[in-house]
């Protein structure tokens, strides 16, 4: 882990050398094809220079930075539509259409994957790689920067303080367990993830059997467009979980904010801690 | 080919109905008192569920109350409906393969369901959805007595529930990908499989009393169903008036198949193995295969249900991923002996 660490430290600093030598290559059309790092471009290249983004990003059920897109052609991930926006440089997520990835780089395309590891180490080195990349190294070192502290202030709001047990149930019963940013952020905040206990690992589903044995002290929900019906969405309305829960609503955090390693995690940290320590000093 | 004629292939081991009902009643008993205390954990979970009970009685009665109940009672009910219009629709078409699946019945009913469920209806209301599955069997199976006519032949009827199931499947599949809701589309594996999963009291408060009617009407056939076995001209002749019991028996079967398949999805085969299973037992007599049905359509399905709980996969299995393995090879039995008995 520490030599990869370095490594990526080494190849950060090549990139800065190189950056500083040839300045005039900053690329100025970029093109992003996946929710995440179409956060990443929106957030840290220079305003007029994101040439595209895709369609997802647009919807805020979907992305925190959907008011960024206003101008932006959206696109679908094909390499057709990413040709005719003749980009610089192609910014997309290791898995999102593989098979347009590889035509691009046949093509000769500037194509970089970014692969966001589900600890806020590597969202961090994550962001600070594209910033160099995109010639934004102090707007990228002044945001990780704050999302650092934000969660330092936030840690230190919670230490020393036990909040319980908190379960992520989402529609369907999905619940994030270890290894996951998530897991991560509720131990910062001072909150037992009952998901680990469980055997889940970074993504998994519990019955409603399992969650009512359980008894977390809290529940947290993603919400992703509750007023769609959906049989998904049923199961967070079902009268048991009703029962269960009382006069104590679950927690509800925009699906949109936790989608991707970024900034946004500290928002639903906040919103998180505020609910949970509301209950506890009533 | 009529289910009299059949059965001089199969032999008759007709029991006394007192004695097969209350049999197939205690078996019925029993799997739901099984179904109520085994959870997924199987036999090991009853010991954990008792300990639930001593330490911590309001979880324990919200489990057993609003999770396991509704569960039970569901598998139950739907059971008991599937085989009892399987029993009415192979007595009514005189066909041995007619049964809500095979006919395409019931994936009209989740065709009617969907529609209603993700695209709503101004003003609805939960009751809607059920009733969309109501309507969706309605005009399915008035649709196959219009195809099928007077004399049905079975394989004419079996090749019209395979056309109405192709459409109807690819009608939901396309409503699901038009849904506004995120989900739809990866639920489309609910609605073609069915599953008990937690399905609450409120949908079994909105199911029951629409399978209730249904019960009601396909039962008011029993009379008619055995002057049937004589065929359609003698039945009449006997002063049964057969307009008036197919459409009784399509509102029947429309009632209590639609809000079954509303609320737990398309379950297969079960209407086809209950009659044909019990038959013998009952002396051939399709008013006396009725009763038996009801209760081992339950019987299976709770059965079934217990197996997907118990069956140790990641995600629980779907109920009729079990049916139709059960099903299958009952089905290509039937065809064989369909075909050796001279068709």
């Amino acid at each position: 882990m520490t030599l990869m660490r370095h490594l990526l430290l080494v190849i950060i600093m090549l990139c800065v050398t190189s950056h500083d030598v040839r300045a005039a290559e900053v690329p100025r059309r970029i093109v992003s094809t996946n929710l995440c790092t179409d956060q990443m471009v929106l957030l840290l290249a220079e305003p007029g220079t994101v040439a595209s983004v895709s369609f997802l990003t647009a919807d805020p059920h979907e992305s925190p930075v959907a008011h960024l897109t206003d101008g932006i052609v959206l696109n679908h991930g094909q390499a057709e539509e990413i040709i005719s926006l003749e980009p610089d440089l192609v910014v997309t997520g290791r898995y999102t259409t593989t098979a347009a990835k590889v035509l691009l780089r046949r093509i000769g395309y500037a194509i970089i994957e970014v692969d966001i590891p589900p600890n806020f180490a590597g969202v961090r080195d994550a962001y600070l790689e594209l910033g160099v990349t995109l010639g934004q190294e102090q707007n990228a070192r002044r945001l990780v920067d704050d999302l650092d502290e934000s969660f330092n202030n936030l840690e230190k709001r919670a230490a020393g303080r036990s909040f319980g047990s908190v379960l992520i149930l989402d529609a369907n019963g999905f619940t994030v367990g270890r290894p996951s940013l998530i897991d991560q952020l509720l131990s910062r905040i001072g909150l037992e993830n009952v998901a680990v206990q469980l055997g889940i690992g970074d993504f998994g589903q519990v019955t409603m059997e399992a969650v009512l044995l359980a008894k977390p002290d809290h529940m947290v929900r993603m919400l992703y467009r509750p007023e769609a019906p959906s049989l998904a969405n049923q199961t967070l309305n079902h009268p048991a979980l009703r029962r269960f829960l009382g006069d104590q609503p679950m927690i509800s955090v925009p699906q949109s904010w936790v989608n991707c390693g970024g900034p946004y995690l500290a928002d639903a940290a906040r919103l998180v801690l505020d609910a949970v320590d509301r209950r506890r000093t009533p | 080919m009529t289910v009299g004629s059949f059965a001089s292939s199969v032999g008759s081991r007709e029991v006394s109905p007192v004695l097969l009902l209350s049999g197939l009643a205690v078996l019925v008993l029993v799997l739901t008192i099984t179904s109520l205390f085994v959870g997924r954990l199987g036999i090991g979970g009853v010991a954990d569920l008792l300990t639930v009970r001593g330490q911590d009685p309001e979880t324990f009665r919200i489990l057993l109350i609003e999770v396991r109940l509704p569960r039970t009672v569901l598998a139950l009910t739907v059971g008991a409906t599937l085989g009892l219009s399987g029993a009415v629709l192979q007595g009514l078409l005189r066909n041995p393969l007619a049964e809500p699946f095979i006919l395409g019945a019931s994936s009209s009913a989740a065709l009617g369901a969907v529609i209603v469920f993700y695209f709503g209806v101004a003003g609805g209301t939960a009751l809607a959805t059920p009733l969309g599955g109501v309507a969706g069997t309605m005009i399915a199976t008035t649709l196959l007595l219009i195809l099928g006519g007077r004399n049905q032949e079975p394989l004419t009827l079996i090749l019209a529930g395979v056309a109405l199931n192709a459409l109807t499947a690819a009608l939901t599949s396309l409503a699901l990908n038009l849904a506004p809701s995120p989900y739809a589309a990866l639920e489309i594996v609910f609605w073609i499989l069915g599953s008990f999963a937690d399905r609450s009291l409120d949908h079994l408060v909105l199911a029951l009393p629409l399978m209730g009617i249904g019960w009601v009407l396909l039962f008011s056939t029993w009379r008619c169903l055995d002057a049937l076995t004589l065929g359609e001209d003698a039945a009449a002749s006997l002063g049964f008036n057969l307009a008036a019991i197919k459409i009784r028996a399509i509102l029947g079967c429309a009632f209590a198949v639609g809000a079954a398949v509303a609320t737990t999805g398309v379950i297969s085969f079960v209407g086809l193995v209950v009659p044909h299973v019990l038959r013998p037992f009952v002396g051939y007599r399709p008013s006396r295969l009725l009763p038996a049905s009801l209760l081992g359509g339950a019987a299976l399905m709770l059965a079934a249900d217990i197996g997907v709980r118990l069956i140790d996969t990641q995600l629980e299995l779907k109920i009729g991923v079990l049916t139709a393995l059960i099903g299958t090879p009952f089905f290509f039995h039937l065809l064989y002996v369909l075909r050796r008995s001279g068709q």
